[in-house]
């Protein structure tokens, strides 16, 4: 599956590499992509590879944009 | 409160399917990534539709739009003596002209399958006396990764490792789309996570060039609603613009470090997609210095592509001019055990999908 990239959870830290939990299956991958990895940080994981950090925050803006979706329809706004 | 958890509440978007039934106007929407056709008809979605929306498969699938003589050429490496060719799973089932890789490494080439391209560089450093060559296609999500590798093997001065470059970018594939008028696209789903690298502006000319209107989005069912939805919105107001919905993961300016890495690597040039043809500025070949990593050098291999007009449908598929069940191979000549063409191949394949869920 070529474009798919999948988050996971960073469990430990070595030099360059990450291993990462795929929600019971674990990895390592490379993070030269992605700024200061901390342990606890969610990556979203492509070809081994991290290519991007998610947050918390960011999963709550998906939701207030869903409400902003859903609201826009009940306005007939654009 | 667990934000990621919510993400799979489909009550979230209740309104918004309503609306989308509810909907009349005739429109046409492109979803160009292939991990979109697959999650918006494992998700259900594709049922729920109203007749009048037509969501229409896009060129996004890796595999699909490799041409018949890139996997020849593959074929024809992985024969030669002290050649040892790795790639991606799904890439070895695709037919060239006469065979695939699959039957190749039954005749005995050797053929490692790899996960990532940076396992291919280990392959290479375990294997000093033999030449490993990386199949790399893909589109902007892997280029970087495909970069790293290169930077990887020149740092450990490795001299066996090349790859037989093949990658593509989205930009003028779509541009090229928008411009045929047998497809009149009403709206676009862009590539979730070639965004992740890109960033949501890449997309930005659908709009100010073409004043079309599209979303970033997601690969969750309610990231799907959210992006049907806010395009018909965008329609049904005329508005045309690029919508980022896919913030969790997407900025607006991409991953900077990734794209750094992709232009010290690679720079721009004009790529042959399968059943497509060639396109100006949508493909990707290594800068000078990297030259020495590029199997096509090394080998002296020239791609020559002809277009192998068959009674498959493929090209028109990737266009998006016809559905899969339009083809008369589909489900009868060609299914996904004995694939006569790329999109019945890869999982991403609009084929594959349709063949799994819909028959």
């Amino acid at each position: 599956m070529m474009c798919i990239a999948i988050p996971a959870e960073v469990i430990e830290l070595k030099e360059g590499i990450a291993v990462v939990d795929f929600g019971g299956i674990t990895q390592q991958v490379n993070i030269d992509l992605i700024d200061k990895v901390k342990l606890g940080d969610y990556l979203l994981i492509h070809c081994g590879c991290a290519i991007e950090r998610l947050n918390h925050q960011d999963a709550k803006e998906t939701i207030e944009l869903l409400e902003e979706v859903a609201n826009n329809l009940k306005d007939g706004e654009g | 409160m667990n934000h990621f958890a919510r993400l799979n509440d489909v009550t979230l978007v209740k309104d918004m399917i309503k609306e989308i039934r509810e909907f009349e106007q005739e429109v046409k929407i492109m979803e160009v990534c292939g991990t979109h056709t697959r999650a918006i008809v494992e998700s259900g979605i594709a049922k729920l539709l109203p007749d009048n929306i037509a969501l229409i498969s896009g060129p996004g699938c890796p595999i699909c739009v490799t041409t018949q003589d890139y996997i020849d050429k593959a074929v024809e490496l992985a024969h030669r003596d002290n050649v040892i060719i790795t790639t991606f799973a799904d890439l070895i089932k695709v037919a060239g002209t006469n065979t695939s890789l699959k039957q190749s490494k039954a005749l005995g080439g050797d053929i490692i399958i790899v996960s990532s391209p940076l396992e291919a560089v280990k392959v290479a450093q375990q294997n000093p006396n033999q030449e490993v060559v990386f199949l790399a296609i893909g589109f902007e999500t892997t280029a970087p990764i495909i970069a790293l590798s290169i930077m990887k093997a020149d740092r450990l001065k490795l001299e066996n490792y090349s790859i037989l470059l093949a990658l593509k970018t989205m930009p003028a594939v779509i541009e090229e789309l928008i411009l045929d008028k047998e497809v009149a696209i009403d709206g676009f789903i862009c590539p979730g996570h070639v965004s992740v690298i890109t960033g949501a502006k890449e997309f930005n000319f659908i709009a100010n060039k073409y004043n079309l209107p599209a979303v970033v989005a997601g690969f969750e069912r309610i990231d799907i609603i959210m992006a049907l939805a806010r395009l018909l919105q965008m329609i049904d107001n005329g508005i045309s613009r690029v919508d980022n919905l896919y913030n969790r993961v997407v900025k607006v300016e991409g991953n900077l470090k990734a794209i750094d890495v992709m232009n010290q690597t690679f720079k721009v040039e004009d790529s042959t997609w399968r059943g497509l043809g060639k396109i100006e500025k949508s493909g990707l070949m290594l800068r000078n210095k990297y030259r020495k990593f590029d199997a096509k050098n090394k080998f002296q291999i020239k791609l020559v592509y002809q277009d192998q007009s068959s009674i498959c449908s493929c090209g028109d598929i990737l266009k998006g001019k016809k559905s899969p069940v339009d083809c008369d191979l589909f489900a009868e000549g060609c299914t996904p055990l004995n694939p006569k063409g790329p999109c019945m191949v890869s999982e991403e394949g609009s084929c594959n999908v349709y063949y799994e869920y819909r028959r």
